[in-house]
């Protein structure tokens, strides 16, 4: 089993590149299968799943023109699947420890798309408390809570791991605009309405815990 | 000793290398309308792609990642589709221009019109990038590119007023008659075409193409520190031969041929055919360069198989897209467009695109769970930093001072 530890799903795993056991490559990590109580099942990748993740008025657009190029096809909407058990390592790729010949088949497991999840604005004790930028993860698939702030996905790059990360001007920058970032554990979360929004029992966010 | 050569090949292509259509255009005008006033901001430009090139260099070596995977995965898919469009429009562009650069300079030589040579060109670069080894292609296309050096050899047998040519460059001198205004275009144009986003691409995805690891960063330092700044030595003869040829006289650099003059000036024909060798070489290799390029970014945005280090077939869509950029470039030339002006765009379009391409290089540069005890040091980052704030002062004037000067006109 690949996934270890503690990270932050976003910033570790999403869009990178994944390659099988004898170093070719497959595809992208273009977005990650969650079960319906929110563990990592496998990857998935296609332009099924990166389309709508281009977000905003672009997302939706090009999702719904690459499905009218060819609407007699059933499973043109469903991602392929990559299973859980053939990642073998997360580095700065993703190694499978299978061949790539005839890996990818066009499956979606029941429950939810991390990239659903990315971006949704969480309500807390009546108010905003802002957007879900990344998805901290706990023994290697379970999502153990939320990284809620202002900006959009990822867009944190890593800068909240290390205080000395440089450089400083980049560092300064990309932490003051994430000055109201903060954390919501997983036994506050109290629904999400998928597509809508997370509903949270906090009326504030909490410190960041540090990965492992 | 074979390390010793090792070195010494890969300092003499990064030299050979260095320079492009875009270079020899932009440094031969700027050298014939402004002298050597804007020879700082050549100087600015190579230390800047120095610094980016290393960077890139380092993490190619030590994560085995390229740039355009690093700009997916830290810009996210969004930012890195519009990161995707700009610098692939830039790069294609720059694509054309070094064809339709080569068909030029075997137009000098054949006398037979460009527009006929230039499926000639293509094929032969497709033929190359479908079949030929890489390192062939990057040492022999280099070490050719060499020839350029008669430039510098030129400027010192024509024997210019130094002292003047000094007090131009040391006081940035500018003509009279030219406006500030104009002055800042071509700055911002030697700028874009010192640091062309396409050369990290193709430094980083060479890195994973020749299998770096951490143990040949010195090499590749070497390569970069050494060999960059002198290819921005062979820049800066182009413009100050231009500068005490053509500048006289008053001429402006609208074609190839005039951009080869001051070495004819000083050698005559031979003089003149070992020019165009250079030029042949140079924009053969940068057109290799740059298709490559393209493929390479537009694969590790969708994470497709890429490189020349497999055999085509298993990289079938990356050598399909290669394939049909080649078309593309052909379909673009055979209109009869000036590949001297498709060169002026590109450079400019490249100072756009600049800080799209830098920032994510910097950003992961500086990762521990990427780079381990690799990285960025303090020169490293403050140098980093510094260029970042210029490349967005550059990206931001660009097109305002294209449309103001009419393009310096």
């Amino acid at each position: 089993m690949g996934l270890r530890g503690s990270y932050d799903a976003a910033l570790h795993l999403l869009d990178r590149q994944i390659v099988d056991s004898d170093d070719l490559m497959v595809a992208k990590v273009d977005d990650v299968a969650l079960s319906p109580d929110l563990e990592i099942v496998g990857l998935l990748c296609g332009p099924a799943v990166l389309l709508p993740r281009l977000g905003g008025r672009l997302g939706p657009k090009v999702k719904d023109f690459w499905e009218r190029m060819a609407p007699e096809q059933a499973d043109r909407s469903t991602p392929c699947f990559i299973p859980v058990d053939a990642i073998a390592e997360v580095g700065s790729e993703v190694r499978l420890n299978r061949v790539r010949q005839h890996l990818l088949v066009r499956h979606e497991p029941p429950g939810h798309r991390l990239g659903d999840l990315l971006g949704l604005p969480v309500r807390g004790g009546g108010r905003s408390l802002g957007r879900v930028i990344d998805v901290r993860v706990r023994e290697g698939r379970r999502v153990d809570g939320l990284v809620v702030g202002r900006g959009g996905p990822g867009s944190l790059l890593g800068y909240d791991r290390r205080r000395d990360q440089g450089p400083w001007l980049v560092g300064a920058v990309v932490r003051w605009r994430h000055r109201h970032t903060g954390y919501v554990g997983r036994a506050d979360v109290l629904s999400i309405d998928w597509g809508h929004g997370v509903e949270v029992s906090v009326a504030g966010l909490g410190d960041l815990p540090p990965t492992t | 000793m074979k390390k010793l050569l090792g070195i010494a090949l890969g300092v003499l292509t990064a030299i050979g290398g260095f320079v492009d259509i875009g270079d020899l255009v932009t440094n031969a005008q700027v050298g014939a309308r402004f002298g050597l006033s804007l020879a700082w901001v050549v100087m600015l430009g190579v230390l800047g792609i120095c610094v980016f090139a290393e960077m890139s260099g380092r993490v190619a070596a030590v994560s085995g990642r390229a740039t355009f995977d690093l700009v997916r995965e830290r810009l996210g898919p969004r930012m890195g589709l519009l990161n995707l469009v700009g610098s692939m429009g830039v790069t294609l562009l720059t694509f054309v221009a070094e064809i339709g650069g080569v068909a030029l300079a075997l137009q000098l030589v054949t006398s037979v019109n460009h527009v006929l040579l230039v499926p000639a060109v293509a094929l032969l670069v497709w033929l190359i990038l479908w079949r030929g080894r890489f390192s062939v292609m990057e040492d022999v296309l280099g070490l050719l590119g060499l020839a350029l050096v008669v430039f510098a050899v030129a400027l010192v047998h024509l024997g210019p007023d130094w002292s003047a040519l000094a007090h131009e460059w040391l006081t940035v001198d500018k003509p009279g008659e030219e406006s500030w205004s104009t002055w800042a275009f071509y700055a911002v144009a030697l700028f874009g075409a010192a640091m062309t986003p396409y050369e990290v691409f193709f430094f980083s995805s060479g890195g994973v193409e020749e299998k770096w690891t951490a143990k040949d960063i010195g090499l590749m330092r070497a390569n970069v520190l050494i060999g960059f700044p002198l290819g921005g030595l062979l820049s800066l003869a182009i413009a100050g031969s231009a500068s005490v040829v053509l500048g006289p006289e008053g001429i402006t650099v609208d074609t190839l041929g005039q951009v080869g003059m001051p070495v004819a000036e000083a050698f005559g024909k031979i003089g003149l055919a070992v020019a165009i060798l250079g030029f042949v070489a140079a924009t053969f290799g940068a057109a290799c360069e740059t298709g490559l390029s393209v493929g390479y970014s537009v694969a590790q945005y969708f994470g497709w198989q890429w490189g020349k280090y497999v055999r085509p077939d298993v990289a079938a869509r990356f050598h399909l897209l290669l394939g049909g950029v080649t078309l593309l470039a052909v379909a673009v030339l055979v209109t009869s467009v000036d590949p001297i002006m498709v060169t002026e765009m590109s450079v400019v379009f490249s100072a756009v695109a600049l800080p799209l391409t830098y920032f994510p290089i910097l950003v992961v540069a500086n990762d521990h769970d990427y780079m381990g005890e690799h990285v960025n040091g303090r020169l490293a980052n403050g140098l980093g930093s510094f260029y970042l704030v210029v490349v967005g002062v550059a990206a931001a004037l660009a097109i305002p001072l294209m449309i103001w000067t009419r393009m310096g006109a």
